[in-house]
């Protein structure tokens, strides 16, 4: 068999070797930034509330100090350690994004695979609501949600998530359906594969993988949307601690003490750079490297 | 270069030790020598991924960054290899000019045939002298060219459209033209007449290509490429009429012949281009392969690298 | 079965609106045999993709019938209804595209068989595919492979597997060696060639006319939607058929 060792030496070749997405991620450059300072973030989350003062102890001789050795954020208005304040936030601002994150790809997929599947009328009332939703600025369309059901964090995530799933079932719905002239979809539909099957089979891996990177670019959307309706007071309620709601409480002493500002201010740059980082490297590790091979 | 006798007798092309490896690796051309000469036409034949595009990039002067390029290409005798991007433009067109593969892809489809053969001119800053363009079409075998180099490229046909793109690459009359897979983008029966125009319209013409039977109805001398290198070279009759190497045996017993049995199979497929094996790069796939041949590089002898023919 | 595998006839496609008609198929008749190979050949746009698509059940002709063993396709209205699932089976031009990427070839090559049969465990599917690459020379091929990791032809061939792996009766081809180096190509043509003789008809398109004249047992030539020559290679279909039996 002389063809046997030539195949090896092909197989073996460097960088044709498909690696699974999240090996090649690490590989990326951007990638790997990107993801470690969201495992930065994660081990903050989960971890510092223990290492931390209490974020809600409130101590009225040390209001708005300075960053020193034993508070080093500072303190803010009503004399707690910022530095905890920042740490507490993170379980609750990166939860809450994560959350609608999960809940937007989760229903942009269905729906869009959906709409795409079942055609007809299905797709077209599908689509015209979707056309509706992306119509509407969607920070106005999810203030006027949290208006209607009231303050709370709870209802901030609904809101974001109902603003957030109509781009991404549109992106799943035209995947979905530029697959159904692909050469491997006509084999298994001659075959006599059955519709669900293929669609499942065929179709939903790379719709997935689609929608995926899409909703990490729009991570970093939800992060500030969040921040932007806490800092608006709709979000989380005092005393909870929550990144947007503290840089807008820090805007009222901003002329007094502005570092004040730095610590949460930084926190969302950081969760926002991550995500735009691992969303550039996961469109960049998708296309061409499964593509060329 | 070549002074003899007062007289210059510089070669239109002549590549010395071409070495080429791109950036992630991949050694595509290993130590290839060419020459060609006035009014010449060679074809560089090999199956995908035997470096011989990289042979044509290498000529223009259009390698990505980062590619590791040795030794030496001379169009007219001016090096290209290192050559600064300025100096590689006044090359381009005067000197040495490029001929794609898809002539849709080639053109801008917005923009009328007539203004791409302009293009040439306008390349050099020059203004198109008039019935220039329709001379140039015509000569190419285009019919009515007044009329329909008015028409956008999607209007044309492949094969004229290809025509078209010949012209405006040769307004200038290159020294070298330099044509990759001119005409697997069109429909067979086409490319005969494409490439005769080609061939009509060039100097010394690099016809690369994977098709060896038709390149042999056009071509003077072959070359056949195999994992980078030369494996055999000739005039085009004897190279088809009595192939030495057995990949050039096994690429034309490959090819239906209308009246014969089945085309026979090369087994095996070619070793990447990262890899480099100490012997014979063919010898895996040889039916001649002895011990020598996949311990020792065959060099290029009398116009063939093989120890099997070296041996008999 | 002693009928026609597909018949073709009075077909008819029109494309195009407002004046502006496009015929990319005329008149058509057609009958392709059990393990009888016919080629289809023209220039871009004489309407041979058209006719494949309309044998292969694909695409509703605007006129005329097409029958996949005996029965019309398009009996039931707009949904093609041949007489078993995988009746025909398709071979493409682009070998790495016609196959789902992210799947392992084991996959690709067996999912014909799990139709009725979704409860085919892995070992199962990939004992099978191992078996159905072998007989096609491809048994050294790993088959938890991804098609990224083959060469054009051997993808080429494990598409050709899996489009003979459930036993159909018909295969429709579309340039299934153009983008094929030709050492590749020619072992294509023999796979293409063996599946014939072993009874499944064939249609293939293709412009190389040199290829089709040692594949093929009919050739048709199209030009302007309508076959314009018909060259019989080989009358010995029958005679194969014969033999089969």
């Amino acid at each position: 068999m002389t063809a046997a060792p030539v195949l090896v030496a092909r197989s073996a070749r460097a960088g044709s070797q498909p690696v699974g997405v999240w090996a090649s991620l690490l590989r990326h450059p951007s990638g790997r930034a990107g993801l470690a300072i969201a495992a930065l973030l994660a081990l903050v989350a989960l971890v510092g509330p223990w290492l931390t003062a209490d974020p809600n102890q409130t101590s009225y001789d040390t209001q708005l100090a300075p960053p020193s050795a034993e508070h080093l954020l500072g303190t803010d208005q009503a004399g707690r350690d910022q530095l905890a304040r920042v740490v507490a936030g993170a379980q609750a601002t990166l939860g809450a994004a994560l959350t609608v994150f999960v809940l937007v790809g989760v229903i942009g997929v269905v729906v869009g695979m959906v709409a795409a599947l079942a055609g007809g009328w299905v797709d077209s009332v599908i689509s015209r609501i979707v056309d509706l939703l992306l119509g509407m600025p969607s920070l106005v369309l999810a203030l006027a949600i949290v208006g209607t059901l009231g303050p709370s964090l709870r209802n901030v995530i609904i809101a974001l998530t109902v603003s957030g799933w109509a781009y991404l079932a549109r992106l799943a719905r035209s995947h979905a359906l530029g697959a159904h002239d692909r050469p491997d979809v006509i084999a298994a539909r001659m075959a006599g594969v059955g519709r669900v099957r293929i669609a499942v089979g065929h179709v939903l891996p790379g719709v997935t993988v689609q929608v995926a990177i899409a909703a990490t670019m729009e991570l970093s959307a939800i992060i500030l949307g969040l921040s932007a309706l806490s800092f608006l007071g709709l979000g989380v309620q005092p005393p909870t601690a929550e990144w947007g709601q503290m840089l807008a409480e820090s805007r009222f002493a901003l002329t007094q003490m502005p570092t004040l500002a730095l610590g949460p201010g930084l926190a969302v740059m950081l969760a926002v750079g991550a995500a735009v980082l691992i969303s550039e490297a996961l469109r960049d590790v998708v296309d061409p490297a499964w593509r060329r091979g | 270069m070549n002074e003899t006798n007062g007289v210059v007798t510089a070669p239109v092309l002549s590549v010395d030790g071409l070495d080429v490896t791109y950036a992630n690796g991949a050694r595509a051309v290993r130590e290839l020598s060419l020459a060609l000469g006035d009014g010449e036409c060679l074809a560089l034949v090999g199956e995908s991924g035997c470096g011989k595009t990289t042979v044509a990039r290498a000529l223009l002067g259009l390698l990505p960054r980062r590619t590791r390029v040795a030794g030496s290409v001379r169009i007219r005798g001016t090096e290209v290899v290192g050559a600064s991007s300025r100096r590689l433009r006044r090359l381009r067109g005067t000197d040495v000019a490029y001929v794609a593969q898809d002539p849709y892809a080639a053109c801008d489809p917005l923009r009328t045939v007539a203004h791409h053969v302009e293009e040439g001119w306008r390349a050099k800053g020059q203004r198109p002298p008039d019935g220039q363009v329709t001379a140039r079409l015509a000569e190419l075998g285009i019919e009515d060219a007044q009329h329909r180099s008015r028409l956008r490229p999607h209007q044309w046909s492949g094969g004229m459209l290809q025509r078209a793109t010949i012209a405006g690459a040769t307004v200038h009359g290159p020294a070298l033209t330099v044509a990759d897979e001119a005409t697997s983008a069109l429909d067979a029966d086409l490319s005969d007449g494409v490439l005769a125009a080609l061939r009509a319209a060039s100097n010394a013409l690099l016809l690369v290509s994977h098709d060896l039977a038709l390149v042999a109805k056009h071509a003077d001398r072959i070359a056949v490429m195999y994992h980078g290198r030369v494996v055999e070279t000739g005039r085009t009759g004897d190279v088809i009429g009595a192939p030495r190497h057995p990949y050039t045996r096994a690429l034309l017993l490959a090819a239906p012949r209308p009246g014969a049995g089945l085309p026979r199979e090369l087994p095996g497929t070619p070793p990447s281009l990262a890899d480099s094996l100490p012997g014979c790069s063919f010898a895996p796939r040889c039916a001649h392969s002895g011990d020598q041949c996949r311990e020792l590089l065959p060099l290029l002898a009398d116009g063939v690298a093989c120890h099997a023919v070296e041996r008999s | 079965m002693t009928g026609p595998v597909v018949e073709g006839s009075g077909l008819s496609v029109t494309y195009g609106q407002r004046g502006h008609v496009h015929h990319a198929v005329i008149d058509l008749t057609v009958a392709v045999h059990p393990g009888e190979i016919v080629g289809i050949t023209g220039a871009s746009g004489c309407g041979k993709s058209t006719t494949l698509r309309l044998l292969a059940g694909l695409e509703q002709p605007h006129a005329g019938t097409v029958r996949l063993g005996g029965a019309d396709v398009w009996a039931g209205g707009r949904t093609p209804r041949p007489p078993r699932p995988g009746y025909v089976m398709p071979v493409f031009q682009d070998p790495v595209a016609s196959l789902d990427r992210r799947w392992p070839i084991w996959r690709s090559v067996t999912e014909p068989l799990t139709v009725g049969r979704p409860r085919m465990s892995k070992q199962e599917r990939m004992a099978a595919a191992r078996e159905h690459l072998a007989r096609l020379s491809l048994d050294h091929l790993d088959v938890r492979c991804l098609p990224t990791q083959l060469s054009g032809g051997q993808c080429q061939r494990v598409a050709i597997a899996r489009a003979l792996v459930a036993g159909p009766a018909l295969v429709v081809a579309d340039e299934p060696t153009a983008s094929l180096d030709v050492t590749t190509a020619a072992g294509v043509t023999r796979v293409l060639r063996e599946a014939a003789d072993q009874g499944t008809a064939l249609v293939i398109v293709s412009h190389d006319q040199d290829r089709l004249s040692v594949l093929a047992d009919r050739i048709l030539r199209m030009n302007r939607g309508r076959v314009v020559a018909e060259e019989v290679l080989r009358p010995l279909v029958h005679a194969r058929r014969g033999t089969d039996e």
